[in-house]
Formats: structure tokens, C-alpha cells, sequence
């Protein structure tokens, strides 16, 4: 059986916030593009509250929160 | 988190976790689209969803695969309006999110029977197409062009910021309205 050391990554894109929580978060303009180059891997969210504990509890890993928005004043497609 | 993921290894098999879901087929392809990567729609009868989310576990959690795609379970239709070619047969699509995660195009449809292989190979394929042929989002730039475009999302919750941390949407000077 392989045993790897990982936090669960769970993210909520249902904020409606356009940069994150932060009251002071940077500006769309200050934003670029992701540091990770399309079809590599990156972290693997569950994306339902619901899923996302019941791994943590079948793994016995810890959640890493986050919520996030897939819009920016409505504008779709990207966090 | 490192640190923290030192102190927490897993008790079971990684390779067995649970297959990803989304509430929605809307929320999946706009999650998808803004992370740039290839969209996995399992349609599947009521009886048979539980059994898939069994079986695909080796491949979702595949080293060639785990957190290279989305995977949603939907058999409601909810992608009629948004996939193209659109057919609500049971099987397994392979989904390159549009630009604004309103749209998508199947690149390959499998069936829900495929064998492990097949599937995994057809992902693999669909993720170096996908990555081959799509250019990587800048943030300004998308939420410009968009904005030119008249793209709206709709969204259950009011949409804004809180610069100023008192809790509440910015209403004043700043503040875009639509």
C-alpha cells in the first residue's frame, strides 16, 4: 500500500469574490497567467465540501480550504 | 504544507481516493476552463454511478492523470446547451473547456465499459492535445476580453469585493457596475 504524506486540497468555487478574501488582494491588472504550464499536473481539488471531507477521512489527511471564484465581475473562465 | 502534510501521512491507499465530483456540469466546465485543463464527464445511469466511481479510481488517481483533469458525474442533460456535439447517451466524454467555461467541445467520447487502458490513453492523448493547442490564460487579459465581449456568469451570490474588510461588497468609488 503507498503511503504518501499529502494535504487534501478541497476548493469551493462558489465565492463570488473577484481576488480571493483578502480586503487587500491585488488588482486584475496585477494578475498575469499561472506559473504551471498547461496539461501539467497540478493539485488535485475536490471540489464539494462533501467529497473533500470524506477523503480527508478515508485518508486521514488534513484539508487545505480554499474558496475561490471562477469569475471576475462575472467574467467566467478563470480564478 | 510540507510541514503539516509530514504530519499527517496518509492511512490509506492514495491511489484509491475518492473520484473528484462537482455540484453541477456548469460549475465543472467554468472550473475547468479557468484551470486549463481537459474536463472528464461521466454519464452514467442512477444504477450503475456508483459502480463507475469505483472502477475509475486507478485511472483518476493514475500518476499520468491525477490533477492533470476534472471529472464530473452528470447524467441530467445539463450540457445540452454547452457541449458540442452534444448526445446524452451514457459514456464517458473527454471536454476541452472554451475560453470562458460556458462552452465545450468532446474530443472523444468512450464508452462506460472502455477498458482501463483505452481510457487512459485517451486522456493522456486529449491532455497533450488540450495542451498543445490552447494558449495560457493571462488574467487581465481574459477578464478584459471578456468584459468586451459581454460575457456574464450568473452566480448565486452577489459579486464584488471587499477591499476594504468590513464584510461587505465595496459599493463606492472603484466599485464596476454592470
Amino acid at each position: 500500500m503507498k503511503k504518501t504524506p499529502a494535504i487534501i486540497g478541497c476548493i469551493l468555487a462558489t465565492i463570488a469574490t473577484c481576488t480571493g478574501l483578502s480586503a487587500q488582494g491585488p488588482r486584475p491588472d496585477n494578475l498575469g497567467a499561472s506559473r504551471l504550464d498547461l496539461g501539467e499536473p497540478g493539485i488535485a481539488w475536490y471540489t464539494t465540501w462533501e467529497s473533500g471531507q470524506a477523503e480527508a477521512k478515508r485518508s486521514g489527511r488534513p484539508i487545505m480550504f480554499v474558496a475561490a471564484a471562477t469569475q471576475c465581475n462575472g467574467v467566467s473562465g478563470v480564478f | 504544507m510540507q510541514r503539516y502534510a509530514l504530519q499527517y501521512p496518509a492511512k490509506a491507499d492514495v491511489a484509491e481516493s475518492i473520484v473528484q465530483d462537482f455540484h453541477s456540469f456548469r460549475q465543472a466546465l467554468n472550473v475547468a476552463s479557468a484551470d486549463q485543463r481537459v474536463l472528464v464527464l461521466i454519464n452514467a445511469p442512477p444504477t450503475d454511478e456508483a459502480k463507475l466511481r469505483e472502477s475509475l479510481k486507478p485511472i483518476a488517481n493514475h500518476a499520468n492523470i491525477i490533477g492533470r483533469f476534472h471529472f464530473d458525474f452528470d447524467s441530467s442533460g445539463a450540457a445540452k446547451t454547452a457541449i458540442n456535439p452534444f448526445s446524452n447517451e451514457p459514456g464517458i466524454a473527454i471536454i476541452a473547456p472554451g475560453e470562458f467555461g460556458l462552452t465545450g467541445k468532446v474530443i472523444q467520447k468512450l464508452p462506460l465499459d472502455a477498458s482501463r487502458q483505452t481510457i487512459l490513453q485517451a486522456l493522456e492523448s486529449a491532455n497533450t492535445q488540450y495542451a498543445q493547442s490552447t494558449a495560457k490564460k493571462v488574467y487581465s487579459t481574459h477578464v478584459s476580453k471578456g468584459r468586451k465581449a459581454g460575457v456574464y456568469f450568473e452566480g448565486a451570490v452577489p459579486y464584488g469585493e471587499d477591499r476594504d474588510g468590513d464584510g461587505q461588497i465595496d459599493q463606492g468609488k472603484g466599485r464596476r457596475r454592470r
